[in-house]
């Protein structure tokens, strides 16, 4: 952190190889649209580097990424009011014919799919909320400092979200 | 305990805030309870799902085009250094202008360098167009920090 704050800005690759794909992970989940989490990933780092300055160094990074991360997610999601997800049918269409080496690989698009149909029902700040806990395995006081929300609210949604999310998976 | 007191028990545990204890009396209760058993193994489901779900590779040249955006920024915190530097010059500057007929005028007294002083201290108001200056500076500064401010919210 030091070294990039004395102007050494090449020192910012490590922190963007140590939590880029945590940061990633969370807005892909939070779109849906492998293209927008990829700008919204280069758009948090970029707005990371210009506050470094005042990042305490005592805290952790990762919670600090991730909440800019989720800022910028849920303003995109608000933005476009309503995200693009990718239609299955022509997603599978567009794939090669299921081979035995593929077979896992297309189960997991399967789960993919499922899973962020669900998600689709949910609010984008519940959503979120599901995604740190389950993704970043976040308790309900992190995820509420995160969202900037109180704790009770917090726990509220991720109650309330997980049993939608097992009544859709079901 | 009913089942749906260790169900709450097991939420809390989910939610990261139960104590060591209830942890350890809903897992007792559990080991002989069935359906609190199927409760758990649907929210395990759950997270498996979670994992389980494919997450596309994120494009290979990702890290370089974030590295390319950050090489074109200006090093953090020296944007508003630059800001401060700014504020100090127009200050000095701003003194300068108020100040410097002011001492002249008091030295013009003090040494009885002439009878009557250069400037006065009814005198002190700059020229209009000095004026002029100082509030165009001063906006020019206002719209330099105000753009400082806004790249960084």
């Amino acid at each position: 952190m030091a070294r990039v704050l004395a102007g050494e800005a090449e020192a910012f690759r490590e922190i963007v190889l140590r939590c880029r794909s945590d940061v990633y992970r969370v807005l892909f989940r939070m779109t849906g649209v492998k293209e927008d989490a990829e700008d919204l990933t280069q758009e948090t780092f970029l707005r990371a580097y210009r506050s470094l300055d005042r990042f305490q160094e005592s805290e952790p990074l990762a919670p600090w990424l991730i909440t800019i991360a989720t800022r910028l997610g849920l303003n995109f999601l608000r933005s476009r009011r309503r995200a693009v997800w990718v239609d299955y049918a022509e997603y599978m269409g567009s794939e090669p014919a299921p081979t035995t080496a593929a077979e896992e690989n297309i189960d997991r698009e399967r789960a993919r799919f499922r899973l962020q149909q669900a998600l689709k029902k949910l609010g984008p700040k519940e959503r979120t909320a599901i995604i740190l806990k389950y993704e970043q395995g976040y308790t309900a006081q992190e995820i509420a400092e995160i969202l900037k929300a109180p704790r009770d609210t917090i726990k509220t949604w991720l109650l309330r979200s997980r049993e939608r999310l097992l009544k859709e998976m079901k | 305990m009913t089942c749906l007191s260790y169900r709450s028990i097991a939420d809390r545990h989910w939610l990261g805030e139960a104590s060591p204890a209830e942890i350890a009396s809903w897992q007792a209760h559990m080991s002989g309870c069935e359906a609190c058993q199927t409760s758990y193994r649907e929210n395990q489901a759950l997270q498996q799902m979670f994992s389980a779900a494919a997450i596309p590779q994120a494009a290979t040249d990702l890290d370089q085009r974030i590295m390319s955006a950050v090489a074109r920024e200006p090093v953090p915190g020296r944007s508003r250094a630059l800001w401060v530097e700014a504020l100090v010059v127009a200050g000095f500057c701003g003194l300068g202008v108020f100040a410097g007929p002011a001492v002249e005028s008091v030295l013009a007294e003090i040494l009885i360098v002439t009878e009557s002083p250069l400037w006065s201290w009814t005198s002190l108001s700059p020229p209009a167009g000095l004026q002029a200056g100082l509030v165009a500076l001063t906006l020019l500064l206002n719209a330099f920090w105000m753009r400082e401010r806004w790249r960084h919210v």
